[in-house]
């Protein structure tokens, strides 16, 4: 594996890999709004009392946030089927371990996504402080607990025989190991540069002219700026302490010539997103233009940080051993019924969006 | 398909089989999502109503009722569509595993469907209230016409693990999937998904507010309309049954006591609603309140879970048939495996190995893990103790080793002579309510004879086994 990644794979192998890669990051897209936006939401009432005003986000995210989870859901089906085809056997073991553990993401994901309806519903018991501040509590740790279950799963599945019948044997619920803490607190914080920028988007494009005039627009953008500034530096941090966590096989692999061209990439994003964010800061308003470099240089940063991912756990599987395995999945046809479906699906949805914006607007409405 | 036996960590359910655990997860998510199919078509039904002016009320109750789908089928849904691939992992990774590697484009497709279900639901659910007519129309003939899609897709993938057709000879997934249950399944299941639709809307009317009697009764019986291609279902039922293996349909026709009872109650339970709709609803126009449409959806409920316990139960002894037993081990495996053993390469060990008496009983409850585990308890739902309580250890001995002709929906034993007797020890064993001593039986001609009448039945499953007897 001295090429870069996908590359230094054999053409099956190459191909599910991006796949997989292309697909993670449109759901982690989507996955960072509903994570980092529940724990805004929780935490409103500290930025209440340092007087900041959290009002417009705090509305977006309780209006968009049904819609943001539906797509999480189903942007993740798409990772979830071609990891089945990558990795087989190490990702249905990592399930299977941790058993009834694993499967109460289900239910929790449910109590979550009733919660956000709760958190739109206007009822008078609901707008008491003390019952809003639960509901928003218990709406995050739902979420906060699914991705730590992800992530515990995902360090199992790469795990060694020894350890997975050492694992199974106790019985043990959880799969503890000293990776998790750090890991998951990269992924937590990496998640609100995505929600800022996100928001930013959402203040530009769907307040309507109204709104617009009510909005206090220099607060909002320092506070998204606060949003997107914390998240990444925080996110340095504990990428920094993951780093010194990983072993020299897995060191070598991210910042070697597989992954080493990502691993930059996705930190030269995270510095031109910082520098975005300083601007917008010091310019009290969310400008088109810079928004737009913000937001390429976020999908730079998670494409990168996505690869290295990959090349972490590449360095501990023995994927030589797939290979035979992706070359099978590759022979079976269908993928040309994928694309078309994918082309006029994807044109659809573009269409249901712009038929919206542009009957709803011509009402003098904003979508 | 040609990989080598993997070795899975197997969970005990405790008193639940695993058939239950993943058949009420796959019930409430077919359940929805033939909701979800059916109330996308009913809406552009009342749509259509609305906006042709047959029907002044239609707009307010496709607002209503949108919601009710997004709050019910996008939410439980979504997330039991989800769990369904974890639960079946769950009970079977072999299967799914399977699944995934011959049909994963077809699935990405569904995916694309599913997203294109997602946004135009969502578009129609934020705005469908200040959009004029067409634009509504157009956004849930999308939003329907995707969702019926996904069940097209599905329903490929679903009915090839029972009629696989011409597949395994030439290998292509288009012959896999346009195999013989296609159409008579995704027709009948287009078909339940208008009826639960409209029994669902009874539903719905009936918690909107701001509505008279008079008011609810018109939508209730504009909605019964989409009632009446149930009574297609007979016909449909019969051209599914006639797609699907004789031995299948022998199953739910007496071979299969259980299979046989919930056949009968899925029939009767339809046709308590057909009946009714027909003459209720639709002859004699009555108005039914809340609690008699939560009582017809209830029973559409459970004619779902009757049903789909047939047709999950029907592919007996294989989940995927033809080439994986319900235990996820091949037909080309099982001689292998009868001289390797099918404990000898497992790595996981057994939990709480010192609670069995001996090495022997331990062994057969290791076979059991591999081998039995996945449909049936030690001495709960589907228990052993209760499936070979009268039996006689000889009895047991020959039974096993001769299972696919005891019942031929049994895959065939995968294991030595020494497992079997193993297995049949630890069965005595937990009969006799666990014993603290138990004595091993290591008798050489006990084994001899286990290996006779192994030898005797071969490898094949009892299906091959009939055909072969009944060409004969």
């Amino acid at each position: 594996m001295d090429a870069l990644f996908p590359f230094g794979f054999p053409e099956p192998t190459r191909f599910y890999l991006a796949l997989y890669v292309a697909t993670l990051v449109l759901h982690v897209v989507f996955m960072h709004y509903v994570l980092a936006g529940t724990a805004f939401l929780a935490g409103r009432g500290l930025l209440a009392r340092l007087g900041i005003d959290t009002e417009r986000p705090a509305y977006l995210l309780r209006e968009w946030m049904p819609l943001m989870l539906s797509a999480a859901i189903t942007a993740g089906i798409a990772p979830l089927l071609f990891v089945q085809i990558v990795y087989q056997e190490r990702f249905y073991t990592a399930n299977l371990l941790l058993f009834n553990r694993w499967m109460a993401i289900l239910p929790t994901l449910l109590i979550g996504f009733y919660m956000l309806y709760l958190l739109k519903v206007n009822a008078d018991v609901l707008k008491r402080p003390l019952i809003r501040q639960a509901i928003r509590v218990l709406t995050f740790v739902c979420f906060a607990f699914v991705a730590w279950s992800w992530t515990e799963n995902h360090l199992l599945s790469v795990q060694s025989l020894g350890v997975w019948t050492e694992h199974y044997a106790s019985g043990a619920l959880m799969f503890k190991t000293p990776e998790l803490a750090p890991r998951l607190a990269l992924w937590f914080c990496g998640s609100f540069p995505t929600l800022a920028a996100w928001l930013a988007w959402q203040i530009r494009l769907t307040a309507t002219d109204d709104e617009h005039r009510e909005i206090d627009h220099p607060s909002v953008a320092r506070l998204l700026a606060g949003i997107g500034l914390v998240g990444l530096l925080s996110a340095a941090l504990c990428a920094a302490a993951y780093y010194a966590m990983l072993g020299d096989a897995e060191r070598e692999l991210m910042t070697g010539p597989p992954a080493g061209p990502w691993f930059i990439i996705a930190i030269v994003g995270a510095v031109i997103q910082s520098a975005g964010w300083i601007v917008i800061w010091k310019q009290n308003a969310l400008p088109r233009g810079l928004l737009l470099i913000v937001s390429i240089a976020l999908l730079v940063t998670l494409c990168g940080t996505a690869v290295v991912r990959e090349a972490i756990r590449l360095a501990r599987v023995d994927i030589t051993t797939l290979y035979n395995a992706h070359t099978q999945a590759a022979a079976v046809s269908g993928l040309g019924a994928f694309v078309f479906f994918l082309v006029v699906n994807t044109a659809l949805m573009l269409f249901c969006i712009r038929l919206v914006r542009t009957k709803v607007e011509s009402r003098g409405t904003r979508v | 398909m040609d990989s080598p036996f993997p070795h899975y960590p197997v969970n005990d359910f405790g008193p639940l089989m695993k058939g239950i655990a993943i058949g009420v997860l796959g019930i409430v998510h077919v359940f929805l999502a033939q909701f979800a199919i059916g109330g996308g078509m009913l809406m552009c039904y009342f749509q259509w109503l609305g906006q042709t002016g047959r029907e002044p009320l239609a707009r307010k109750f496709t607002d209503g009722f949108f919601k009710f789908v997004v709050l019910v089928s996008f939410v439980l849904g979504a997330v039991t569509g989800v769990g369904m691939w974890f639960a079946t992992i769950q009970v079977s990774a072999r299967t799914i595993g399977t699944m995934v590697g011959e049909f994963h484009w077809l699935w990405a497709v569904e995916w694309t469907f599913f997203s294109l279900e997602i946004t135009a639901g969502y578009c129609f659910y934020r705005y469908g209230t200040k959009l004029p007519d067409r634009e509504r129309m157009t956004l849930l003939v999308i939003y329907a016409a995707a969702s019926w899609f996904s069940l097209f897709w599905i329903n490929g993938i679903l009915s090839w693990q029972l009629t696989p057709g011409d597949f395994y000879e030439t290998g292509n997934m288009w012959d896999g999937f346009f195999n013989p249950s296609f159409f008579p399944s995704v027709i009948f299941r287009t078909v339940t998904s208008m009826g639960i639709a409209a029994l669902a809307a009874c539903l719905v009317v009936n918690l909107m507010p701001e509505m008279d009697r008079e008011q609810r009764n018109t939508l209730i019986h504009r909605a019964a309309y989409f009632l009446t291609p149930a009574l297609a279902m007979p016909l449909l039922g019969v051209w599914y049954f006639w797609a699907i293996p004789a031995d299948s349909r022998s199953w739910t026709l007496g071979g299969n006591v259980p299979m046989m009872m919930f056949f009968v109650l899925a029939i009767v339970c339809s046709m308590f609603i057909a009946v009714y709709a027909l003459f209720g609803l639709i002859r004699a126009r009555l108005y039914i309140n809340g609690m008699t449409a939560s009582l017809l959806v209830s029973l559409a409920l459970l004619a779902t879970a009757f049903a789909e316990f047939v047709r999950e139960g029907v592919r007996k002894p294989y989940t995927l048939r033809g080439y994986l037993y319900s235990n996820s081990i091949t037909e080309d495996e099982v001689a292998r495996l009868r001289e390797v053993g099918c404990t000898t390469d497992d790595p996981y060990p057994l939990r709480a190995a010192d609670r069995y008496p001996n090495e022997q009983v331990a062994k057969g409850a290791l076979v059991y893990r591999n081998l039995c585990s996945v449909c049936h308890t030690p001495d709960a739902a589907n228990g052993l103790t209760h499936v070979t309580g009268t039996w006689t250890v000889s009895q047991r001995r020959m039974n096993i080793a001769k299972l696919q002709r005891t019942k031929p929906f049994m895959p065939p034993f995968a294991g030595t002579p020494d497992e079997l007797e193993a297995l049949v020890q630890w069965i005595g064993w937990i009969n006799s309510g666990r014993p603290e001593t138990w004595p091993e039986s290591n008798d050489p001609e006990t084994l001899r004879e286990i290996q006779q009448w192994l030898d005797e039945v071969g490898t094949k499953s009892g299906l091959e086994l009939l055909a072969e007897e009944g060409a004969h």
